[in-house]
């Protein structure tokens, strides 16, 4: 017994002893939160204030929402609305019509939808429901200007026609104006993000950031991105892709022959929109051209790419020991000095239709699914990555990727590079065997997950026999979108200080970020995938 | 600006309070959100949440002095419905494969990992309230009258609750040897560090 007593106290004291440790584990292996944007709380609280009034006092409210319970279904209940401002015609249950008010001077009529979504309804315009269901709605916008503040929710579904146009979102802030007679279609996005597709790729499209401002003309096919009115910043020199492609795309493409079959896809946190009509000359990168190739019945791509398959925007590296590009690389800038954008699109498969098409995973080193070998950090002098360690909530293909902790400031001493200790990261490589790297195209898809008022500069690396023979430089990274680095190496590449090197005996590749925008200190994430050579 | 200045100007609905509020408060919900779900957990969607009742039952404070045991208070009370409501939607097999996605864990050693993997597969297999008991008590290390303030219950219950959770989940930990060894050596390890951690941590709660 007292065997047994003894140890069922030892047993009591390891059992604590053990939710100590586990919480010493527990907190040693924490993930540091990153920045977080401050969201908007007064108009938050007001919403949910607004909700409580809909579903508390009734009033109009109640009486449709009564309404909307008819339409009871094995898919839930759907959404019920309220409209204040402007009466409602046809049925409540579906096909409703909401006119606008009619004299400018009134504030728009207001479409209150039960779990949060506002709807604001300008002067002149027409909307009309067409389908509700308990995730969300459909709506058309029949013409004129419509503001849509999507409320975010898992598994939100709402699509907005304008035209043959439709813009499928799950929670993000936009308006649309549809002009039914010129077929123009004016999209500003304020908040979340927006995929234009386009009839040659049904699977691709062209995102659209906060800030941007996206026309479409239905009869040409031309469709634009640029800044909207009073946006700043630097979205319009960057055309992203869609979620399911990777791609590199002009910001102007037209389309004389229009497709009779709208398309869209529901991204989380983003919106779609789909065109119907094809787009008769893209210019793209070499991302582009693998999603491209997918449908079958999409026109002829009038592709331009460049020499080596990298886009020519990307500038010369400008800063400290940075070697300068190669003098065929600076004429390749020059013949071709308009910009394919380079980057991407979603967070978790990134890569979208380039990822899914027949042989796509072939011929790539690293995909960073699994365990993976000889990935590190620099140990020293460049300090700004931290815990390299696998991911499965950021992905380029596949369901995974490499993650590092991103810590950027102007703290320490400068070293003998004239770096301060957090101002770049690195993260390394090392090849299993010494690989030739003459004559190859050296593709790796990283992306920065940071304040977005932050610019980076990313260069690949390969080490041939203690050289480190720099790749193309891209400057003015932007966070939170998936960025493809390619860069071509020939039998002899410029080292910094003019000397060439070979690369036929390289042991490592390194991905070094440097922090040289204006926005010094910050903490991140930033995310690696899919590293290859061919 | 103090906590009770921050009190003052929440309550007076003043919007440059929220944004103070969450600067100073944020990363200690993020954190807390993180610890109790682990990693892979969307906290800055649910912090969003637990500021959003923080404003609006911020009249309910009665001593502004202990606004961020109160905001302590909210933060469990969201993960532990959030909790109960991710289990109920697992049970009715609204997530396509029925249980939640594998999350990314921090920190580069591989056996550390694979051990907080495991630990927090047995932090699911206990009640929400357990877990909130454990994660204040053992990750926060927050005081038993301040948990009982924080679960609505009473020093004597908190504490029988705390000792009744905590043995739960040793009897969890039991039954996966293999973490069990590894927590015995990790403890052991961990001892002096965790010692120097937890005094640490208790003067900074502290000052």
């Amino acid at each position: 017994m007292t065997g047994g007593g003894d140890e069922n106290r030892d047993g009591g004291v390891r059992g604590e002893g053990r939710l100590d440790a586990a919480a010493v584990l527990l907190r040693a292996n924490e993930a540091t939160p990153g920045p977080v944007p401050l969201p908007d709380f007064a108009a938050l609280l007001a919403r949910r204030t607004l909700r409580r009034r809909l579903w508390l006092g009734g009033g109009v409210a109640a009486a449709l929402a009564g309404a909307a319970v008819v339409a009871l279904g094995l898919r839930g209940d759907p959404l019920s609305y309220a409209v204040v401002g402007a009466t409602v015609r046809g049925d409540a249950g579906g096909g409703a019509t909401i006119d606008g008010p009619s004299a400018a001077a009134r504030p728009p009529a207001q479409l209150l939808f039960s779990e949060g979504t506002e709807v604001g309804i300008e002067t002149g315009a027409t909307l009309r429901i067409l389908e509700r269901t308990a995730r969300g709605a459909e709506l058309a916008v029949v013409r004129g200007r419509a503001a849509f503040n999507v409320a975010r929710r898992p598994r939100a579904r709402w699509s907005v026609k304008a035209g043959p146009f439709t813009v499928m979102v799950t929670g993000t802030r936009f308006s649309v104006d549809w002009s039914p007679r010129d077929q123009h279609l004016v999209l500003d996005l304020a908040a979340g993000g927006v995929i234009v597709k386009g009839g040659a790729a049904e699977e691709s499209g062209v995102a659209v950031r906060p800030g941007e401002r996206l026309e479409a003309f239905a009869r040409t096919g031309q469709l634009t991105i640029g800044p909207a009115p009073g946006a700043g910043g630097v979205a319009s020199t960057t055309a992203a892709t869609s979620s399911n492609t990777s791609a590199n795309a002009n910001r102007s493409t037209n389309a004389p022959t229009p497709t009779p079959t709208p398309t869209a896809t529901a991204t989380n946190g983003a919106v779609e929109v789909a065109m119907a009509v094809a787009p008769k000359k893209v210019v793209v990168g070499p991302a582009r051209r693998l999603a491209m190739k997918a449908p079958a019945a999409a026109p002829k791509l009038d592709v331009e790419p460049d020499s080596d398959g990298a886009p020519e925007q990307w500038m010369l590296p400008d800063i400290g020991p940075v070697p300068a590009p190669s003098a065929m690389e600076t004429k390749s800038r020059l013949r071709s000095p308009s910009a394919p954008a380079p980057i991407i699109s979603a967070v978790l498969g990134g890569g979208g239709a380039a990822c899914s098409s027949p042989g796509a995973g072939a011929g790539i080193q690293y995909r960073f699914e699994g365990p993976e070998m000889g990935i590190s950090v620099a140990p020293y002098y460049m300090l700004s990555f931290t815990s390299p360690r696998p991911d499965r909530t950021h992905s380029w293909c596949g369901q995974g990727s490499l993650r590092v902790d991103a810590t950027f400031d102007d703290v320490g001493t400068p070293n003998f590079f004239g770096r301060l200790p957090h101002e770049t990261g690195q993260v390394v490589i090392r090849l299993p065997r010494s690989t030739d790297f003459t004559g190859r195209t050296l593709t790796m898809h990283f992306f920065v997950e940071g304040p977005s008022d932050l610019r980076l500069s990313a260069l690949p690396v390969v080490i041939h026999r203690g050289a480190w023979v720099p790749g193309r430089m891209v400057e003015n990274v932007v966070p939170d979108r998936w960025l493809t680095l390619t860069t071509r190496y020939e039998r002899e590449n410029v080292l910094p200080g003019g000397k060439t090197s070979p690369v036929f005996d390289c042991n490592r590749v390194v991905l070094i970020l440097y922090n040289n925008g204006g926005r010094r200190t910050w903490s991140g994430a930033v995310y690696l995938d899919d590293v290859s050579w061919k | 600006m103090t906590d009770a200045d921050l009190a003052a100007a929440l309550r007076a609905r003043d919007r440059r309070a929220y944004a103070v509020a969450w600067t100073e408060l944020g990363p200690m919900v993020r954190r807390l959100v993180a610890r109790f779900f682990g990693p892979g957990a969307d906290a800055a969607d649910l912090s969003q949440e637990v500021f959003l009742r923080f404003f609006r039952r911020i009249d309910e404070l009665r001593d502004p002095s202990g606004l961020r045991g109160f905001l302590v208070g909210i933060c469990l009370g969201v993960a532990r419905n959030e909790l109960r409501r991710a289990r109920v939607r697992r049970w009715v097999g609204l997530t396509s494969a029925g249980e939640l996605p594998e999350a990314p864990v921090a920190g580069p050693d591989l056996e550390a990992r694979e051990a907080v993997r495991r630990f927090y597969a047995i932090l699911d297999r206990v009640s929400a309230q357990d877990r909130s008991l454990f994660v204040a008590r053992h990750l926060e290390k927050i005081e038993i009258a301040e948990i009982a303030v924080m679960h609505g219950m009473s020093f004597g219950t908190a504490k029988r609750r705390v000792a009744r959770a905590g043995a739960r989940i040793e009897r969890q930990i039991a039954r996966d040897p293999a973490l069990g060894g590894y927590l015995d050596r990790f403890g052991l390890g961990a001892g002096a560090a965790g010692k120097a951690a937890a005094a640490s941590e208790r003067r900074e709660r502290k000052s």
